[in-house]
């Protein structure tokens, strides 16, 4: 027989259960940490990767040279195939392109070598993996590889396999750790400098597609022309996938270093560099002092970090490629390096427009974020700076 | 309680899809709003079943990790919450069992563990929890927690929601019996205090 509660025990337990929900648990949000961990967990484990290496060189590396593959264009040589062309023109299929590309740019860009579609694949144990949609234009390095005769969800594998030793986990993950590049035979590491950040992980608009890109810093360290390996460590398969590609493009990136400072408020930001390339705009900018707070952002609604955005002299506004939102009060210096869409041929300016977000501190809601906007925006017309373009 | 306005709860649910679409997408640090959406209340989970903040510092940010990793097997059929939840659930799951190969010591150094900040609140809430069994703990918490109806907690458990009722019936029994002989509850007793972030 089920005892039927009355109003009094149900009240109660209503009582525990709020006493429960309430009881606080005084501490700061975790999400910063998670972050963290999450970023790490994305880039090459530097760490591990030292005690893998002695592995690595025991392995036979099956590699697919570029001339054994290749049937059409190969790339930096300007040729490019007729299905080529027309797969580039339905543009979000180039996977590694940024939202707002051109059609124009995608041309100009094939025109110079930085994106490609190598066509090229490697199948060792059943696994075939397929390089495509190779994107290097000196502010990032980006392709995605495909990869058949595996019936898993997800080219990663999920934390939960992670955790078991390698040989129960199941055949044909790409294995993030172990996606390495090699420049002229030299293996590219993280700690040495040249590349700020890496992400590596599901392409989300195909299935069964991973998508690796690097950003560039300092793009001397690669220059135009290189040999680009790819190598790539596929659970329960023992040989690594080893791609080599020949990079070549034309250096028609448009370069500045202006080195112009705004100030406001007791704000300030230099522009220490702009590069335009047919893919990707680079900004990089150092900044100082507290954020000026509009009227509206008082009490527990607070002014976020600078962030800044890129217009034409037409007023083309350009997406930004990643938008970070933090949970902390700004900080009073920031160096900011950060990509954008492409500019649409050669603009006679741009113009920085600096603004904040209103961010609710006691919950780090942003005011207005919602599917269409990172959050309602206020500029500050007077940190607005001006960039002549000069070709 | 709180007040359940039908326009609030959807904006918020809307815009956790939204944030996870844009998860999906590549946008990484769209996940870190989905992380202060839910942590307070995960960590509260957390903390009730492994009463140990140490432990349950790792389990919370385990479990976020694992989410996102695995984000993409999340389809709208459930709400991200009952799935996040079940995410947690089979981590905590899989501590406890973990735990429970390394006999009792460990459970008895965690019972005479030193927790700092006890509110009132924590300690009448551990003293309860400790006369219901592992199930019924998750049963009592999921339902605090995040004020789930018996279906969301069966989605999250695997357990039919008609079991569940029977379940919770069982541990407001239990409750009521324990609060009475002991004392520690009487109606209105627990002011309702909002926990400090």
């Amino acid at each position: 027989m089920v005892h039927l509660p009355n109003r009094m025990e149900s009240a109660e337990m209503e009582d525990i259960e709020r006493m429960i929900r309430h009881s606080s648990m005084p501490r700061e949000s975790m999400s910063t940490k998670i972050m963290n961990r999450i970023g790490e967990m994305e880039m090459s484990r530097t760490s591990n990767k030292a005690s893998r290496q002695g592995k690595m060189w025991k392995r036979t590396i099956v590699a697919a040279s570029a001339a054994a593959v290749l049937g059409g264009g190969i790339i930096g040589s300007g040729f490019v195939s007729p299905v080529m062309a027309d797969a580039l023109k339905q543009v979000p299929v180039f996977g590694t392109l940024f939202k707002g590309t051109s059609e124009e740019s995608v041309k100009a860009a094939l025109d110079q070598g930085i994106v490609s579609d190598p066509n090229m694949s490697v199948t060792q144990d059943g696994v075939t993996l397929k390089l495509s949609d190779l994107l290097y234009d000196g502010t990032r390095l980006s392709f995605v590889l495909d990869r058949e005769g595996v019936d898993l969800e997800g080219t990663v594998a999920p934390l939960s396999e992670r955790e078991k030793p390698e040989d129960e986990m199941p055949k044909g993950y790409i294995k993030s750790a172990g996606t390495t590049i090699l420049i002229d035979g030299k293996e590219f590491k993280f700690s040495e400098g040249g590349a700020s950040t890496g992400s590596f992980g599901d392409y989300p608009l195909r299935d069964n597609a991973f998508r690796a890109e690097w950003q560039l810093n300092d793009k001397a360290a690669w220059g135009n022309e290189f040999e680009l390996t790819i190598r790539v460590e596929v659970t329960g398969v023992d040989e690594a996938f080893e791609f080599k590609v020949p990079v070549k493009i034309e250096n028609d990136a448009v370069l500045l270093k202006p080195n112009a400072t705004q100030s406001y408020d007791g704000f300030s930001y230099t522009v220490k560099q702009i590069s335009l390339t047919p893919v990707t705009t680079q900004l990089v900018i150092d900044s100082t002092g507290m954020v000026p707070r509009s009227a509206e952002q008082t009490g527990d609604l607070i002014a976020s970090m600078m962030y800044y955005d890129i217009v034409d002299e037409e007023g083309n506004l350009l997406t930004h490629d990643k938008f970070g939102y933090f949970n902390s009060e700004p900080k009073t210096e920031y160096h900011v390096d950060q990509l954008y869409s492409p500019v649409k041929g050669t603009p006679k300016q741009l113009t920085i427009k600096p603004f904040t977000l209103t961010v609710n501190k006691k919950d780090w809601s942003v005011v207005g974020q919602g599917k269409d906007s990172y959050g309602d925006k206020t500029y500050i017309k007077e940190l607005e700076m001006t960039i002549p373009v000069i070709e | 309680m709180h007040p359940v306005i039908p326009g609030e709860a959807m904006d918020k649910n809307q815009k956790i899809e939204w944030l996870i679409e844009r998860v999906k997408a590549g946008d990484k640090e769209a996940y870190a709003p989905i992380i202060r959406q839910f942590e307070r209340q995960m960590y509260t989970y957390c903390y009730y079943i492994l009463r140990n903040h140490e432990e349950t510092e790792d389990a919370v940010q385990e479990i976020f990790i694992r989410a996102y990793t695995n984000l993409h097997q999340y389809s709208n059929q459930v709400s991200f919450s009952a799935w996040l939840y079940k995410v947690a659930y089979h981590h905590l799951i899989n501590i406890k069992k973990k735990q429970g190969r390394i006999v009792k010591l460990i459970e008895r150094c965690q019972e005479q563990h030193t927790v700092q900040d006890i509110s009132p609140h924590q300690s009448a809430v551990e003293e309860l929890l400790t006369y219901l069994t592992a199930e019924e703990r998750h049963i009592l918490l999921l339902k605090s927690v995040e004020e789930y109806h018996f279906e969301e907690i069966a989605e999250v458990m695997g357990i039919k929601p008609a079991t569940l009722r029977k379940k919770y019936e069982r541990i407001r029994k239990k409750l009521m019996a324990k609060a009475k002989e002991k004392g520690v509850l009487a109606h209105g007793t627990f002011a309702e205090s909002h926990g400090i972030r």
